[in-house]
């Protein structure tokens, strides 16, 4: 429909990814589950990190927690995603800072 | 030619428009021009593209960034139609992996890019590249860096606040485009270093955190390298933490005449600067520190450097001809810089 007078039709600047996936299945009961801590060094959250590990086993009893590198500032190196996905069933991930 | 793209409308004028953008969170808080029908069709037939064709993908949110969606950012930035060709080159340049747009576009730092044109498109366009090049006063250096900006806005989909985390940013993410002064250099420009043919025309991403002014108004070249080497060796900058980027230092053509007219090449001026901005361990304090630099368990006597090597380090000649003032644009330093030809 055209612009009536005293309207200005103009166009939307944002192009938002349509191929993003939001959700993906929850994860459900923890226990017996291996969960990846991807950490980009910072000293802060690898501390968290420390205390997620010890409150995951003992509360929710998950098999184990498995750590990966990632760099701070940037994406990670390609395939390493897709390692994580294939060797745990979720993952905690530190990104920026 | 077919527009995709949702139409939006107001009532009222321009002003009412750029009221609706902004609260969409569309704007970088400046006035936009209404992107309209006509509007970017005419930057598209400028450029020569058809709406659907894909320049790049930007991160962080991967939004495809169409020759349209340029178009339309390109628009609102207040572009001439005739510079659209220098923004698509610019949205290739700063989607190429290396350039690392996912860290830049996400960090705590204040980087932002900043974009070096090269070529006969300076003149053309009338691209500012002398006195006042990082300042106002300059459509095509102030709208061809806008442009850029609000795709990463749109496009990229990267709000500050939001999902841009700079703690301060910097004014140069509003817009941070100049030329090189390739006549009134003694030197190879940047693209012909870069193996370009000077009659081609490129731009030239690097990520800056700001400028430092250096004022070195000396008629030495010892004393000028001495003074911008000292100025670049801080070590709070981020290229110390990984020894890594491009530190750009932006000499005038004052300055420029007098290392040539000394014998000083633009590989002598690196390779003394990446030298002399070398900073023993020792100086850095030893306190724990939240990420983990590269240098972290060197002992006292070891060089923290500020990028790999003094090929990393970018000159250029740029601003009014006087000897007086450097600028130096310190680096993220988890960056390479990009550079891609205008057509």
């Amino acid at each position: 429909m055209e612009a009536k007078a005293g309207e200005i039709e103009y166009l939307n600047p944002v192009s938002p990814n349509k191929d993003k996936k939001l959700f993906v299945p929850a994860i459900g009961d923890l226990e017996g589950k291996t969960i990846g801590f991807l950490t980009n060094g910072w000293t802060s959250f690898n501390i968290m990190g420390e205390h997620i590990a010890q409150v995951l086993k003992s509360k929710f009893n998950i098999r184990e927690m498995r750590i990966y590198a990632i760099p701070t500032s940037c994406a990670p190196a390609e395939g390493l995603l897709s390692k994580v996905a294939e060797e745990c069933d979720a993952a905690i991930v530190g990104m920026a800072n | 030619m077919h527009l995709t793209s949702e139409k939006l409308k107001v009532v009222g004028d321009a002003a009412a428009v750029f009221d609706d953008l902004y609260k969409r969170g569309f704007t970088d808080g400046l006035p936009v021009i209404p992107p309209t029908e006509d509007a970017v069709r005419r930057m598209l037939e400028a450029g020569g593209m058809e709406p659907s064709e894909l320049i790049a993908v930007l991160p962080p949110e991967g939004g495809p960034a169409t020759a349209e969606k340029v178009a339309i950012n390109a628009v609102m930035a207040g572009c001439r139609p005739e510079y659209f060709p220098v923004v698509v080159a610019a949205v290739r340049a700063v989607a190429d992996p290396k350039f690392n747009l996912l860290g830049i576009q996400t960090t705590t730092n204040p980087v932002g890019p900043v974009l070096i044109i090269n070529g006969p498109v300076r003149k053309a366009l009338d691209v500012n590249c002398g006195r006042g090049c990082l300042g106002t006063g300059w459509r095509a250096n102030a709208t061809i860096g806008r442009s850029l900006r609000l795709c990463l806005l749109n496009i990229g989909g990267c709000p500050p606040g939001d999902v841009d985390k700079a703690i301060h940013g910097m004014p140069g993410k509003f817009t941070f485009c100049f030329g090189e002064a390739e006549e009134d250099s003694p030197w190879d420009p940047l693209h012909v270093e870069n193996g370009f043919a000077r009659q081609q025309s490129t731009v030239t991403a690097v990520a800056g955190q700001g400028t430092q002014n250096i004022y070195a108004a000396f008629h030495d070249p010892e004393a000028i390298i001495t003074m911008v080497a000292d100025a670049m060796a801080v070590y709070g900058n981020n290229g110390y933490l990984r020894a890594q980027g491009n530190p750009l230092v932006i000499f005038t053509p004052g300055h420029a005449k007098i290392f040539n007219d000394a014998g000083w090449s633009k590989s002598r001026i690196k390779a003394e600067l990446f030298e002399r901005t070398k900073i023993p361990r020792a100086r850095i304090p030893r306190a724990v520190q939240l990420s983990k630099p590269i240098y972290l368990d060197f002992d006292d006597s070891q060089s923290c450097l500020l990028c790999p090597d003094e090929e990393s380090i970018l000159i250029v000649v740029a601003g009014g001809p006087e000897p007086y003032h450097v600028t130096y644009v310190p680096n993220f330093g988890t960056t390479l810089f990009s550079m891609a030809e205008i057509q």
